[in-house]
């Protein structure tokens, strides 16, 4: 293991099962973006990026887990963050909806939840599987030049 | 100066034993598994965390001792780490006889010489009283997160200060319209500059606070919208700005009440 | 039924070319549509520059009575008519946001209360 990430705070996993589980999501991520050196816009993006995961999971699989972590480049050349979000809910139905903006299934939401992460993140993946769950991986990299 | 003790710890060869007896002494619960999850070894601490011996826990799986969330499924820090060959922590919960215990445990894969992960070492660490703080914590932080204060004759101001969840975002709206009803406020700054962050939730609670303020007669203006912020609702792709009055300081916001108040704030010469 | 029966469950009163209404709280579907027809003929018979549609007695709107209110305010106003909603109740107000009933604030105006709505008027006559 040689880019064993620092222990215990280069990677926190959540675990979401309430409604307030989304803040300590927030606070999380916030602080995790701050050490990977993001500016301050970017800190309050991935922070969104991650309460909108955190969100969806307590929302439609009412639990599941956010994991977040600092990352580097096989180059070791830039610093970035990872969100990782899975649930063992009832998955999406269709994801290719899911992923338009205005398109949610709870009466009075925005549904640009999805599209917000994938605009935010550089990197996203969504895996469904009905009955099963939802796992969603995005990262983010700090541009170059950002101290 | 050499007064060293021949102290066994100090010497360069610690047989497994004495790991094994080290391990024992850590005062939080230790446990090994195999690759099947069967527990070949656990430190005393770990078996009376379980009410067991610690012999008749060799052996055993370990999902069906600790029965967590995270036991037998995808979600076991343990089967991630022996996946990925990398630390992996998580929050937990162990059902007992008295209440959930909430914990933080960590895994890392055990390997053999040839590199080959053979198993895993968890340890867990109790951090009970440090749920119970944190919610005491956001207990108290949403008992004092909704004051609306009247700021001049016919301007409110709430200003939001940290994590706004759907609850606390309820008992904005709730404090805001009782206080106009209260004071016959024309004017309420919803001052957000404290804001932890804004998701797509959060934007639209602030929509729907300044939409039923309006219906009161009460003109909403949010005001300490900063660079990131601004930037944030901008990839949320969420239009406030055609529908909501925005200023970028509470001065700014102030002054826009004023006014909306028909009023002019002189320097007195 | 009788159209000036199920109306009376609403009150009326004309001061210089106004109309304030008190509305019911809990108005049937009849006297809603009943009120809409004699809310529009009035005004223009009478020739009313403004309509206040006072709520504060409403405990409860629904999302139809909303709608059909929200309706008969904007026929109102197509007729050059000013109309200002007062009087609406936190709780009314909260229900009808969960509704997530889209209130057209451009064309129709709200105040706080009776006096604030009639304040409101006043000025935009004087406009
Ligand atoms: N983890 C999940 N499990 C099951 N369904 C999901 C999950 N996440 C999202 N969805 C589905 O995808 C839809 C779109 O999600 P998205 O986050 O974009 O919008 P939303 O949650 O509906 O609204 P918003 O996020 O704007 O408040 C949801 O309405 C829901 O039906
Ligand atoms: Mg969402």
């Amino acid at each position: 293991m040689s880019e064993r990430p620092g222990f215990p705070t280069e990677s926190r996993t959540i675990v979401i099962s309430k409604d307030t589980d989304g803040g300590y999501v927030i606070s999380i991520a916030r602080m995790l973006a701050r050490k990977a050196g993001f500016n301050e816009n970017d800190e309050f993006l991935i922070a969104a990026a991650a309460s909108e995961l955190a969100t969806n999971i307590y929302r439609y699989a009412s639990a599941g887990e956010v994991a977040i972590r600092i990352i580097r480049d096989s180059g070791n050349s830039r610093a970035g963050i990872e969100l990782l979000a899975s649930d063992s809910g009832p998955g999406i139905e269709n994801v290719d909806l899911a992923m338009q903006d205005k398109y949610t299934t709870k009466k009075g939401s925005l549904g640009s939840g999805l599209p917000s992460v994938k605009r935010i993140m550089d990197e996203f993946t969504i895996y469904s599987q009905i009955g099963i769950g939802v796992k969603i991986a995005a990262r983010k990299w700090r541009q170059h030049g950002q101290s | 100066m050499d007064n060293r003790i021949d102290n066994p710890v100090m010497r360069q060869e610690i047989s497994t034993d004495l790991k094994l007896q080290l391990l024992d002494q850590i005062p939080t619960p230790v446990m090994a598994v195999n690759r099947d999850f069967e527990i070949i070894y656990m430190n005393q601490v770990g078996a009376e965390l379980l009410g067991k011996n610690r012999g008749e826990l060799i052996g055993k799986h370990c999902y069906n001792q600790f029965h967590t969330p995270h036991c037998n499924n995808d979600r076991c820090c343990m089967r991630k780490a022996m996946t990925t060959g990398e630390m992996v922590s998580s929050r937990n919960k162990i059902p007992l006889s008295d209440g959930d215990k909430h914990i933080m445990y960590y895994a890392v894969p055990l390997k053999d010489e040839g590199g080959n992960i053979v198993g895993g070492l968890e340890y867990i660490v109790d951090i009970s009283e440090q749920v119970s703080y944190e919610e005491r914590l956001q207990e108290q932080s949403r008992q004092m997160s909704t004051p609306t204060i009247k700021l001049w004759d016919g301007v409110l101001v709430l200003p939001v200060i940290g994590v706004v969840d759907s609850l606390r975002a309820q008992l904005m709206m709730e404090s805001m319209l009782n206080k106009i009803v209260e004071t016959s406020a024309k004017v309420i700054l919803l001052d957000i500059q404290g804001v932890a962050a804004v998701d797509t939730a959060i934007a639209n609670h602030l929509i729907k606070i300044t939409k039923a303020t309006r219906l009161m007669g009460c003109e909403c203006i949010l005001s300490g919208i900063s660079p990131a912020v601004a930037q944030t609702i901008i990839q949320l792709g969420i239009d406030m700005v055609d529908s909501i009055t925005t200023k970028s300081t509470l001065s700014d916001g102030l002054a826009e009440a004023f006014r909306i108040l028909n009023m002019k704030v002189q320097k007195i010469t | 039924m009788d159209e000036n029966e199920s109306f009376l469950r609403t009150s009326v009163t004309e001061i210089s070319s106004s109309l304030i209404v008190a509305i019911a709280d809990e108005m049937s579907d009849e006297d809603l549509s009943a009120f809409a027809s004699v809310i529009t003929t009035q005004s223009n018979q009478l020739h009313i520059k403004g309509v206040i549609l006072n709520f504060s007695m409403v405990q409860m709107l629904d999302t139809f009575s909303m709608r059909m209110l929200h309706d008969v305010s904007k026929a109102l106003q197509l007729m050059g008519v000013k109309v200002v909603w007062v009087g609406l109740k936190p709780g009314v107000v909260i229900s009808l946001i969960d509704l997530g009933i889209d209130f057209d604030t451009v064309t129709i105006q709200t105040a706080l209360n009776l006096e604030q709505g009639l304040e409101l008027l006043a000025q935009e006559s004087s406009l």
